[in-house]
């Protein structure tokens, strides 16, 4: 079976559009803070407030297909740094 | 559990990661508290311990830019017991993030040599 090999830039805008178009709507206003991991080939999705659990199964339910982890509400998954103040102009 | 503060000022911790066909490194990590995440490990580290891909993910930094990382599976020793985890590979030294730490209580006295203990929350 022939499988499209995505680029980094193509599995991250999948993900997010597929998110917006077929997702966003269905999850978001109840599952604040899940992980959700979409797989970018299919458009389905697992979700589950413990990161380690939403990973595992989808790996388990989606093979080798490309995935996008995400966290709802959110405009990424995790934080690395502490937030730096911004610099005002004078 | 205990680690030591160094006179870089750093909170570190050696960790033992595994990977599931059974490679394991010790790894000097330095607590991260702004991390939300579990783990950082650079890509040779994932790749000697073999590290299966899991996913892309988007990250935000210190100075609010976002990064698309990629996301590994692994195992850390942690007070005794495997724990999964999931690995984003980041350059430089490994951090440990809040994910890790949850459930632990961490103390540390903040002097060069100080020790950093983590034990689980009563």
């Amino acid at each position: 079976m022939l499988t499209k090999t995505y680029s980094t830039d193509d599995i991250v805008q999948r993900g997010q559009e597929i998110y917006e178009r077929d997702i966003r709507s269905k999850v978001e206003a109840d599952n604040e803070g899940k992980l959700l991991v979409i797989n970018v080939e299919t458009g389905e999705y697992e979700m589950d407030a413990d990161d380690v659990v939403a990973a595992k199964r989808a790996k388990t339910r989606f093979g080798n297909a490309e995935l996008f982890t995400m966290r709802i509400g959110h405009s990424a998954a995790y934080r690395i740094g502490s937030h730096l103040l911004s610099r005002k102009s004078s | 559990m205990t680690g030591v503060v160094t006179r870089h000022w750093e909170a570190t911790l050696d960790l033992i990661v595994r990977a599931p066909v059974g490679r394991e490194e010790h790894v000097q990590t330095v607590v991260d508290t702004g991390f939300n995440g579990y783990l950082t490990l650079p890509d040779f580290l994932i790749a000697s311990l073999g590290l299966p891909y899991h996913s892309r993910t988007v990250v935000t930094l210190a100075d609010a830019s976002q990064v698309t990382l990629r996301q590994y599976e692994a195992s850390v020793l942690w007070d005794g017991t495997g724990r999964d985890v999931l690995v984003l590979e980041a350059d430089g030294g490994p951090l440990i993030g809040m994910a890790l730490l949850r459930g632990s209580r961490m103390t540390m006295d903040i002097e060069v040599g100080g020790a950093l203990r983590i034990e689980p929350l009563p």
